[in-house]
Formats: C-alpha cells, sequence, structure tokens
C-alpha cells in the first residue's frame, strides 16, 4: 500500500492533510497548457507556492506527532489534561501496521511513576478495567488504543497534564523495538484526538 | 343598556377567572408524560434514594439537604482515568447549557473510594469541572448504603502493587426537587438530552414551589 513516491505514506493520513496535498495537486493539473503572459504565470506561482506552504504546514503539524517505525506508524498520540489534584492519567493513540505481526510489549514515560495498558470494558452499564501485558498488532492490521477500550495508564504523575502540553511516551515492541512518540494533551473534557474528532460522522 | 353591559362584563370575568383558575390547577396538577423525557424514565417510589454523606466541606449531608433543586448524582472517583472526568466534562457543559436553569441543579459526585479520595482532593477534582460541582464521602460503610440505595456496583480492581481501579456502575442519576429518582443517563446519553431533561423537571419544579 506505501508509495515510494511520498515521504509519508498518505493513505495514513488524516483527512485534513489528504485534503492539503490533494489541492495542491490540483493546483498543478489547473496549469493552463500555453501558461499564459508572465504576469499570469508570476500570480500562479504565488499561489501554488502559497498552496504549497498550506500543505507543508499541515504536513509538519500533523506528522509532528506522528512517528513510524519500518512497518509500523504510530498515529496522534494524545492524552487528557488533568484536573487539579488527579494523579492519573490516560494516554491513546493508534498503530498502524503495514508489515507482519508485533507485540506490543509494554510503554515508557518519565511522565509518570508507573505506566501500565489497561482494557476497559463496559458490561451492563459496569465499567470493568484490567490490566494488559501485551498487546499483538496483526499484519496489515491495526490497533486502537481509546477512551471505553485499551488505554495507558499514567499511574502517578510527576506534574499535572496541561491542555497543549508534549510528553514523551516509548512504545516498546518486540520486533521493531522501541519508537519514541510525544503524546499531545487535550482538553479535560476531551474524548478523542482533535482531527480523529472532526472526522467523525 | 348600561346595567346589561356590566353584567355581561362580570359574567364573562367569571368565566375567565374560572378558566385561568382551572389552567393553574391543571399545570400543577399535570405530570409530565415519562414519553416527554429523552433518558431513561424510573418508576417512582421504587425504594429509597436517600445518603447518609458528608460534602467535601466536611458538612453532613443527606438527600433533604438538597431539596428544592434537581440532583445530578454521578458516582466516581479521582482516580479514574476515563469514566469519570468524561461525564464529570459532560455534566459540566449540561450546565453552561442550563443557563439561568442551572441555579436549581446541583450536580453530586459520589465518591467510591474514600480511603484515597480526601475531602481536599476531592473538591479541587469537581471543582475543576465546574465550581457549582459538590463532591461527597463518608465512611465505607455509608459510601456502600448509598451505593446500594442506587443500584451502584462498585469493586476495587487492583492491576498491580501500586494501583487498584475501581470497576463501577457509569449511570448518572436525576432526583427531582421533591426527593424523588427520576431518571437515569448513561454515558452515552448526549449534553442535548441531558439538558432537555433538566429544563422539563426544574420547570416542573418550578410550579411546584409555587402552588
Amino acid at each position: 500500500m506505501r508509495s515510494s513516491k511520498y515521504p509519508f505514506n498518505l493513505i495514513s493520513c488524516p483527512p485534513p492533510l489528504r485534503v492539503a496535498v490533494g489541492l495542491s495537486l490540483n493546483r498543478e493539473n489547473h496549469i493552463p497548457g500555453t501558461r499564459g503572459s508572465e504576469g499570469e504565470l508570476a500570480v500562479y506561482t504565488h499561489i501554488h507556492r502559497l498552496t504549497l506552504l498550506i500543505a507543508l504546514a499541515w504536513a509538519i503539524a500533523v506528522l509532528a506527532a506522528d512517528q513510524r517505525t519500518g512497518s509500523l506508524t504510530i498515529t496522534q498520540p494524545w492524552s487528557r489534561a488533568t484536573a487539579p489534584g488527579a494523579v492519573i492519567g490516560a494516554a491513546y493513540f493508534e498503530i498502524v501496521n503495514v508489515g507482519s505481526v508485533d507485540t506490543l510489549l509494554r510503554i515508557e514515560s518519565p511522565i509518570a511513576r508507573q505506566v501500565e495498558m489497561h482494557m476497559s470494558h463496559t458490561e451492563g452499564g459496569i465499567m470493568r478495567m484490567r490490566p494488559v501485558t501485551s498487546v499483538e498488532v496483526p499484519a496489515q492490521g491495526r490497533v486502537r488504543f481509546q477512551p471505553g477500550g485499551l488505554h495507558v495508564m499514567l499511574i502517578d504523575l510527576t506534574q499535572p497534564l496541561k491542555e497543549g502540553q508534549r510528553f514523551p511516551l516509548t512504545l516498546v515492541f518486540q520486533h521493531a523495538g522501541s519508537v519514541r512518540v510525544e503524546a499531545v494533551v487535550q482538553g479535560l473534557g476531551a474524548t478523542a484526538a482533535p482531527s480523529q474528532g472532526e472526522a467523525a460522522p | 343598556m348600561r346595567i346589561i353591559a356590566s353584567r355581561r362584563s362580570t359574567a364573562l370575568g367569571l368565566v375567565l377567572l374560572v378558566a385561568v383558575i382551572a389552567a393553574a390547577g391543571w399545570m400543577v396538577i399535570r405530570k409530565i408524560p415519562p414519553s416527554d423525557f429523552r433518558l431513561t424514565v424510573l418508576p417512582q417510589r421504587s425504594s429509597s434514594s436517600d445518603f447518609r454523606l458528608t460534602d467535601f466541606n466536611g458538612r453532613p449531608r443527606s438527600l433533604a439537604d438538597y431539596r428544592g433543586r434537581v440532583l445530578v448524582i454521578f458516582f466516581g472517583f479521582v482516580r479514574c482515568p476515563d469514566a469519570c472526568p468524561t461525564e464529570l466534562f459532560k455534566l459540566a457543559q449540561v450546565m453552561k447549557r442550563l443557563g439561568p436553569a442551572s441555579d436549581r441543579v446541583q450536580v453530586l459526585l459520589i465518591t467510591l473510594d474514600p480511603k484515597r479520595d480526601t475531602p481536599e482532593l476531592l473538591k479541587s477534582y469537581v471543582t475543576a469541572f465546574d465550581p457549582r460541582f459538590v463532591g461527597l464521602t463518608g465512611t465505607t460503610e455509608q459510601i456502600d448504603s448509598a451505593a446500594k440505595n442506587y443500584w451502584v456496583v462498585h469493586v476495587e480492581a487492583p492491576t498491580s502493587n501500586d494501583y487498584y481501579a475501581i470497576d463501577h456502575s457509569t449511570a448518572t442519576y436525576v432526583i427531582d426537587a421533591q426527593g424523588q429518582r427520576r431518571l437515569i443517563g448513561s454515558m452515552a446519553t448526549s449534553v442535548d438530552d441531558f439538558v432537555h431533561d433538566l429544563k422539563l423537571l426544574t420547570g416542573r419544579s418550578k410550579q411546584g414551589a409555587s402552588s
């Protein structure tokens, strides 16, 4: 699925980036056959550069949070701001695997004294949480850590999590080794990373 | 002619008066049909919905203390990573959307973790969502008794030596201004639906107060 023509995987890009890239490509296609007069070209080049800049800004903004290693891409790691006094935080992300099966063994972070992987599930209106020792990432598949499901538990935070803050998470895989990502702290009541929320129907 | 006219107007006035009294009476007697609510409607007078707890300022609290206000009760704990902050944030949005009607609504968080949730911790936590929210705690027995009255299941679930989660019911209960448990919402209930139903209940409690 991955195309070597692009420096990043378009398929796994969030929609805004796809739109931005699409826009810049469309502009290219709109070049008049004759290229018109010099003035027209100058104006066009100006627009073209602007579009490219916007696309680039998007790419940097979006990809800054994503991290890829080999066949694994860790998409949009995020966390939720904590209320004063709260010493527990949660973090979420999605792992996209375009290669063969791998296993997430553990997660490390300097933001908390202890980091665990937990699985929440609701059964008859009761939310239950269980520790998870490892998570298998299927070949050509994906695993999503999300509210109400798999999540990273940050136990005994070394500092409260504030909106807009970033902190490192290191995912240790059996085959791919360690992958370091930066989780972005969203608002107190966030239920998804921002662009995921926007993309939701 | 004049006498007839004044008799007519007196008769008309009487008819109007009767109509107004009847309408007012109807408004007071009228019960909101269950179908008007969007949350799940509970059978009334099903069982006790009382509690004997202490608020985060150290004041003893029972259901009667909140008579006249619509109560929204959630059971949770500060070290809850997911369900509690999400639900409390939702209820904070509900309060904002209610506008002036929010003066007749009180949101309570009853902790299921009295061992770790000190009154100070509870206070800084719940008021971060909305300064009007109140946290209640108590002895293990008091909390068990309150939870039982609301059919709330809660079990400590250790995940490691350093941490235990609490598996718990995530329902949100709505008690009307007369202290009757009326509605149950869930994590899936939208802000819109909460706002809709609380407006119905606060409107009704206003009529009740004026009768």
